[in-house]
C-alpha cells in the first residue's frame, strides 16, 4: 500500500483541520449523521409495523413457515413464545422464584381438586369428585378421585391433602403458608384414601376457595407427601416435578430458555382428557416485538409473544392463520384512594365521589386501553359467575357518571378556593399525588393522567408519576399515596375484599400494609356488615341484606374506583393446530399460563401440517 | 549485599544520601519497577473497595423491599395466589442480607464477599447463589460480546488507521463518512436489519437462540459450529457498529501524527510506507485505544441487553435486567462487582504493560 499524498514536512494545522473538516468532508458528515439520526430515530421499541387499517382489504396470503428451533418434531409439537425465565432447576412453589412462572408447571403438570371456568361460569371437579360443608361451616369435606395418581405412578390420596393442608398451615413462611389455614383448621382427618376431612375452629364457608383453580393457580398445591414429607420445603428444588397433570418435563434447557414437556402415557384421566399434542414447548422469544411477531407470523410458536399492535397489523395484511380471542381479566383496572386522614382533603367522601365524577369511563373503554372495553362500576369482573354480586337498584343510586360540574359541586362544598384562587382544605392548599406501576405507555398511566387533567380543571393540582414496581410497591404499601391507577384484587365474592378492607387491617401511614387495605380505609358499616358475612355462605339469603348493606356503605364511601374492564386478547396461530377458543366459542379461559389450559389442550386437533426440515 | 551502584541511572544525589543500605526500602530503591508494581497494586486495592462500597449504596438507596415486590409482582402476574404474611418477608429478608441497618448489612456484605466469595443467594434464582447464576451466563456474555467487541477493536485499528493514512481519498472518505453515519445507530437496530434480512428474507441464518437444540452442549465440533453460526448475526450487529467507532476514533488519533517529523525521517531513510504505517504512525497512536478498550471492558461484563433480548441470547445482560427488575441486589451487585473488578484489572494490567508497549513510558523512572 502506498499514500501518494505529499508528505508534510511539519504538523501544519490547517492542513489537519482540511483534512478533518473539508467542506466536503462537512457536508458528507452532516448528511451521514442526519441518516444516523434518522435510523437512530427509527429503532425505537415501537417497531416498524403500522396499526393503521389498510384503505383496501389485504389480499389473504400464505403462511411462509420457518423453522422452530425446538428438538421434537414440529407437528407434534405445541409451542408456547412469552415469558423470560430465569429458574430451569427448581419447581417448589413455596419459596420465592422457587419455581419458573408460566413455564408448563401450571398449565401442564399440576392440577387442582377443582377448576373454575370464568368463561361459562362452570365449576369443574377434577382431582377431587365433591366438596361439602357441615351446617355451620366447622367442617370442609373433600372426596378425591379414586382414579387420580401422581406421573411417577403413586395414587394420590387423601394423605396428600393432610400433608399439604398441615404443612401449609404451619410454615407461615412458606409462600401460601399461613392464611385461612392457620386461622381455621384445627385438624385434617383421613378416615379413607378418598376423603379429607378439615375441621375448623370457627364457621370457614370460604376454606374450599383455595382448592379452587379459578384464576390461575389455586392458592394450595396439593403436594404428593411421599416426595415432599422428606424434604426442607425451604430448600427443596422438586426436579424434575412430580405432579398430576397430562405432561411430564422431558427436559429443561437452560442456555435455550426452554422447556419441553411431553404427554405422560400413564396420565391417570386419559380416558377424558388426552390432548393432541405430544408435546408442549414452553420458551422465551424476543422482547423485541418486531422480531417476535416475525416469529409468529412463520408459525415458530403457536401462542405467546405477540401483541395487539402487531396482531392488527397481520389482520390488516390478510394474514390467514391468526384467531384473536377476548376475555376480560380477571381485575378491572380501578383507582385506588388513599383514606387516610394523615392524606388530608382524600379522607373525605366526598372527595372520594368528586374524583368519581372526574372519570370519564366511556372515554377510557373507547380510546385509552388497546382493545375496546366497557365501564366498570363494581369492583370485580363483568363475569357470568360474579352477576350475582351485583345490585342494581344500588348501583343506579349511586349512579357513576362524568359530570365536572358534579365535582366542582362537592369540591366547593369540602375545599372551597381560597383567597388566592386555589382550593384549601383546612387552611392547607391541595395538591395531590397520583401514582401507578404502568410505564408511561401503559393503559393505568393514561388512565390516572386524563384524571390528573380532569383534576387541574376543576382546580385540583395533581402530579401524575409511574414508578418502577419496587418503588410503587413501597408506595403503596406505606400509604405515601393520594390516588394509585392499579387493579382490584381477584375474589370469589364480595367478602373477600370487604375482608381485606376492614378498619383493623388499616396501618398508620409510614408503616408496610401488606397488601391488606393499602388504601387505609376505615368505616365502621362496613366492618359490622363483613364480620357478619364472614360465618355465612355468601349466596344463602341470610348473606343476601349483609352483601347489600356492605355494598351500599362501599359505595357511599368508594374507596376504590372502578374504571374500565380489562381486556386482554389472546392470539392463536392455527398453521399446526386448531381448535383454540374463539370469540363465538368461548369454551374454557383462553389464557396459556392458567392451569384450565390443559382443557383448552385437550380440543385443539392437528392440522396435518408438517414443519420444514 | 555488595555495595553496587543502584541500577537506576537517574537516581539523583540526594536520594543516593538517604537511600537506606538494608531492609525493605533498601530492596525496593533497588527495584523501582517492583516498588512501582507494589505501590499500583495497593491503590488498585483501595480502587477496589472504594467502587465496591459505592456500588453497594448506591443500590441499596433504591427504594422499595424486594421481597414485597415479587409478591406484589407474582400476585399481580397471577402466577401463585400469593399470600404472603409478614413471617414470609422477614424470613427472606434475612435470607437476602436486608435486614438489620445498611451499615451492618455491608459489614456482612463485604465479609461474606472477601471471606468467602459469597454474594449471597439470588432472588431471581432462589436459593441458587448469586454467584452461580452470573456464571452460567457469563461464558455466553464472553463468548458473544467478548469476541465480538475484541473483532471490533481490531478491525477498527487497522481500517481507522488506513483511513486516517489515505485520507483525502475517495476510499477513505467513504469509510469515514459511513463510519461517521454508522457508528451511533444502536446495535439492535442494525440487528434487526440483519435478522429480517438474513433470517428472514433469505433464510439462511438463525433469528434467535444460542445453537441448535437438537444438540447438547459439550465440545465437540458439532456444537461448537452450531454456536458459531447462531453467534453470527447478533456478534455481526456489535462488530459492524462497534468496528465504525474505534474507525472513527483510531483515524482521529491518526491524522495528526501524519505530520510529525519523525515520519519524514523515515520515509527519508526509506523505509516502506506499510513499515512506516505500522510501526512509526499506529504505534505512536493506538496507545489510548488500548487504554479505551480496557474500559469498554465494563461493557461488555454489563451484557448488551438489546440484542441479547432480540436474539434471545442467553447472556448477562437479560439477567442483569431480570435481577433489577426484581430488585435482586445480590445478583446487580454480583454484576456489578465483576465489571468493577474487570475494568480495574484490566487497567491496572494495561499501566503495568504500557513500557511494554510504548517505550517512552517508564514509570519506575
Amino acid at each position: 500500500m502506498v499514500n501518494e499524498a505529499p508528505r508534510p514536512q511539519f504538523e501544519d494545522v490547517d492542513d489537519v483541520v482540511r483534512y478533518q473538516l473539508s467542506r466536503r468532508s462537512l457536508v458528507g458528515g452532516g448528511a451521514a449523521v442526519a441518516l444516523s439520526g434518522f435510523l437512530a430515530a427509527c429503532s425505537g421499541s415501537g417497531g416498524s409495523y403500522s396499526d393503521k387499517p389498510a384503505n383496501k382489504p389485504a389480499a389473504t396470503k400464505s403462511v411462509q413457515i420457518g423453522k422452530a428451533n425446538i428438538p421434537t418434531p414440529r407437528d407434534q409439537t405445541l409451542t408456547v413464545a412469552q415469558v423470560e425465565y430465569t429458574v430451569f432447576d427448581s419447581w417448589n412453589r413455596l419459596i420465592p422464584n422457587g419455581a419458573p412462572s408460566s413455564a408448563g408447571l401450571e398449565s401442564l403438570a399440576m392440577e387442582s381438586l377443582f377448576y373454575l371456568n370464568l368463561a361459562t361460569g362452570e365449576l369443574k371437579s377434577w382431582l377431587a369428585t365433591e366438596y361439602k360443608y357441615n351446617a355451620d361451616h366447622t367442617e370442609l369435606t373433600f372426596k378425591l378421585n379414586p382414579k387420580a395418581k401422581w406421573s411417577d405412578g403413586k395414587p394420590f390420596t387423601s394423605k396428600d391433602v393432610k400433608f399439604t393442608v398441615e404443612l401449609l398451615r404451619d410454615r407461615k413462611d412458606l409462600l401460601g403458608g399461613g392464611g385461612d389455614l392457620s386461622d381455621y383448621v384445627k385438624t385434617v382427618e383421613t378416615p379413607d384414601a378418598q376423603t379429607a376431612v378439615l375441621r375448623t375452629n370457627q364457621p370457614a364457608p370460604r376454606l374450599h376457595y383455595g382448592f379452587v383453580a379459578a384464576i390461575a393457580a389455586p392458592l394450595y398445591e396439593i403436594l404428593p407427601e411421599h416426595i415432599w414429607s422428606a424434604q426442607d420445603p425451604t430448600k427443596f428444588k422438586s426436579n424434575p416435578p412430580i405432579r398430576t397433570g397430562p405432561y411430564v418435563l422431558d427436559k429443561p434447557i437452560r442456555n435455550l430458555k426452554m422447556f419441553v414437556w411431553k404427554k405422560n402415557p400413564d396420565y391417570w384421566a386419559k380416558d377424558e382428557l388426552d390432548p393432541a399434542p405430544q408435546y408442549v414447548i414452553f420458551q422465551s422469544t424476543s422482547k423485541q416485538a418486531d422480531q417476535a411477531a416475525l416469529s409468529f407470523e412463520k408459525a415458530e410458536f403457536d401462542v405467546g409473544s405477540i401483541d395487539a399492535e402487531h396482531a392488527k397489523q397481520l389482520t390488516n395484511q390478510g394474514y390467514p392463520a391468526m384467531i384473536t380471542t377476548q376475555f376480560h381479566d380477571p381485575n378491572p383496572r380501578v383507582l385506588w384512594l388513599n383514606s387516610d386522614p394523615a392524606r388530608g382533603v382524600m379522607a373525605e367522601p366526598k372527595m372520594h365521589w368528586a374524583i368519581n365524577y372526574l372519570v370519564d369511563r366511556q372515554k377510557i373503554g373507547d380510546t385509552v386501553w388497546p382493545v375496546k372495553v366497557p365501564p366498570a362500576i363494581y369492583p370485580w369482573a363483568d363475569y357470568p359467575g360474579n352477576e350475582k354480586w351485583n345490585d342494581n337498584q344500588l348501583a343506579e343510586k349511586y349512579k357513576f357518571e362524568y359530570s365536572p360540574d358534579k365535582a366542582v359541586q362537592l369540591l366547593d362544598e369540602i375545599a372551597p378556593k381560597g383567597a388566592g384562587g386555589k382550593r384549601m382544605y383546612k387552611g392547607k392548599e391541595i395538591n395531590l399525588e397520583i401514582i401507578t406501576p404502568s410505564d408511561v405507555n401503559g393503559g393505568e398511566y393514561a388512565i390516572g393522567n386524563l384524571l390528573r387533567g380532569e383534576l387541574v380543571k376543576v382546580g385540583v393540582p395533581a402530579t401524575m408519576r409511574s414508578l418502577s414496581g419496587s418503588v410503587h410497591d413501597e408506595k403503596l404499601q406505606r400509604g405515601q399515596y393520594d390516588i394509585d391507577s392499579f387493579w382490584a384484587g381477584f375474589s370469589f365474592d364480595p367478602q373477600q375484599l370487604y375482608q381485606d378492607w376492614v378498619s383493623s387491617k388499616a396501618k398508620p401511614v409510614g408503616t408496610n400494609a401488606v397488601n391488606k387495605n393499602q388504601m387505609r380505609f376505615r368505616d365502621p358499616q362496613l366492618d359490622a356488615a363483613s364480620a357478619k358475612l364472614a360465618p355465612l355462605d355468601p349466596t344463602s339469603e341470610e348473606a343476601k341484606p349483609l352483601l347489600k348493606q356492605a355494598l351500599e356503605s362501599y359505595f357511599q364511601k368508594l374507596p376504590v374506583i372502578p374504571v374500565i374492564q380489562t381486556g386482554y386478547p389472546s392470539f392463536f396461530n392455527t398453521t399446526f393446530w386448531t381448535g383454540w377458543p374463539t370469540d363465538d366459542d368461548l369454551y374454557q379461559v383462553p389464557l396459556h399460563w392458567w392451569p384450565h389450559f390443559i382443557f383448552v389442550l385437550g380440543r385443539l386437533k392437528p392440522t396435518g401440517q408438517k414443519g420444514p426440515a | 549485599m555488595t555495595a553496587e551502584a543502584p541500577p537506576v541511572a537517574t537516581v539523583d544525589a540526594k536520594s543516593k544520601d538517604t537511600t537506606p543500605s538494608t531492609g525493605l526500602r533498601a530492596w525496593l530503591s533497588r527495584h523501582p519497577l517492583a516498588a512501582y508494581a507494589i505501590r499500583r497494586f495497593g491503590l488498585y486495592l483501595v480502587e477496589l473497595w472504594g467502587a465496591l462500597t459505592i456500588a453497594f449504596f448506591f443500590f441499596r438507596l433504591i427504594p422499595g423491599d424486594p421481597i414485597n415486590t415479587l409478591i406484589q409482582t407474582l400476585q399481580q402476574n397471577y402466577v401463585y395466589n400469593a399470600q404472603a404474611s409478614q413471617e414470609v418477608i422477614s424470613r427472606y429478608q434475612h435470607e437476602f442480607g436486608l435486614d438489620g441497618n445498611i451499615f451492618s448489612q455491608y459489614l456482612k456484605y463485604m465479609s461474606n464477599l472477601v471471606l468467602h466469595g459469597d454474594l449471597g443467594p439470588s432472588l431471581i434464582q432462589y436459593p441458587t447463589p448469586a454467584q452461580d447464576v452470573i456464571l452460567q451466563s457469563l461464558p455466553w456474555t464472553i463468548g458473544l460480546l467478548g469476541i465480538s467487541a475484541v473483532l471490533a477493536w481490531i478491525l477498527g485499528i487497522i481500517i481507522g488507521a488506513i483511513a486516517g493514512w489515505r485520507r483525502g481519498k475517495l476510499g477513505s472518505t467513504i469509510v469515514t463518512n459511513l463510519s461517521i453515519a454508522l457508528a451511533h445507530v444502536p446495535f439492535f437496530f442494525v440487528a434487526l436489519i440483519l435478522v429480517y434480512v438474513f433470517a428472514y428474507s433469505m433464510g439462511v441464518l438463525p433469528a434467535r437462540s444460542a445453537y441448535d437444540s437438537n444438540l447438547s452442549p459439550g465440545f465437540n465440533l458439532d456444537f461448537i459450529g452450531s454456536v458459531l453460526k447462531y453467534g453470527l448475526l447478533p456478534g455481526l450487529s456489535i462488530v459492524v457498529i462497534g468496528t465504525f467507532g474505534w474507525i472513527l476514533s483510531t483515524r482521529m488519533l491518526m491524522v495528526p501524527v501524519l505530520g510529525e517529523d519523525y515520519l519524514v525521517y523515515a520515509e527519508a531513510k526509506g523505509l516502506k510506507p506499510w513499515r512506516i504505517l505500522t510501526r512509526y504512525a499506529l504505534r505512536n497512536c493506538y496507545l489510548p485505544q488500548v487504554t479505551a478498550f480496557g474500559i469498554s471492558l465494563g461493557f461488555i461484563f454489563n451484557g448488551n441487553v438489546l440484542v441479547e433480548q432480540l436474539f434471545n441470547y442467553p447472556g448477562l445482560g437479560t439477567t442483569l435486567v431480570t435481577a433489577i427488575r426484581q430488585l435482586d441486589f445480590n445478583t446487580i451487585l454480583g454484576v456489578t462487582d465483576i465489571a468493577i473488578f474487570s475494568v480495574l484489572t484490566a487497567v491496572l494490567l494495561l499501566d503495568l504493560l504500557l513500557p511494554l508497549l510504548d517505550p517512552r513510558v517508564k514509570y519506575w523512572r
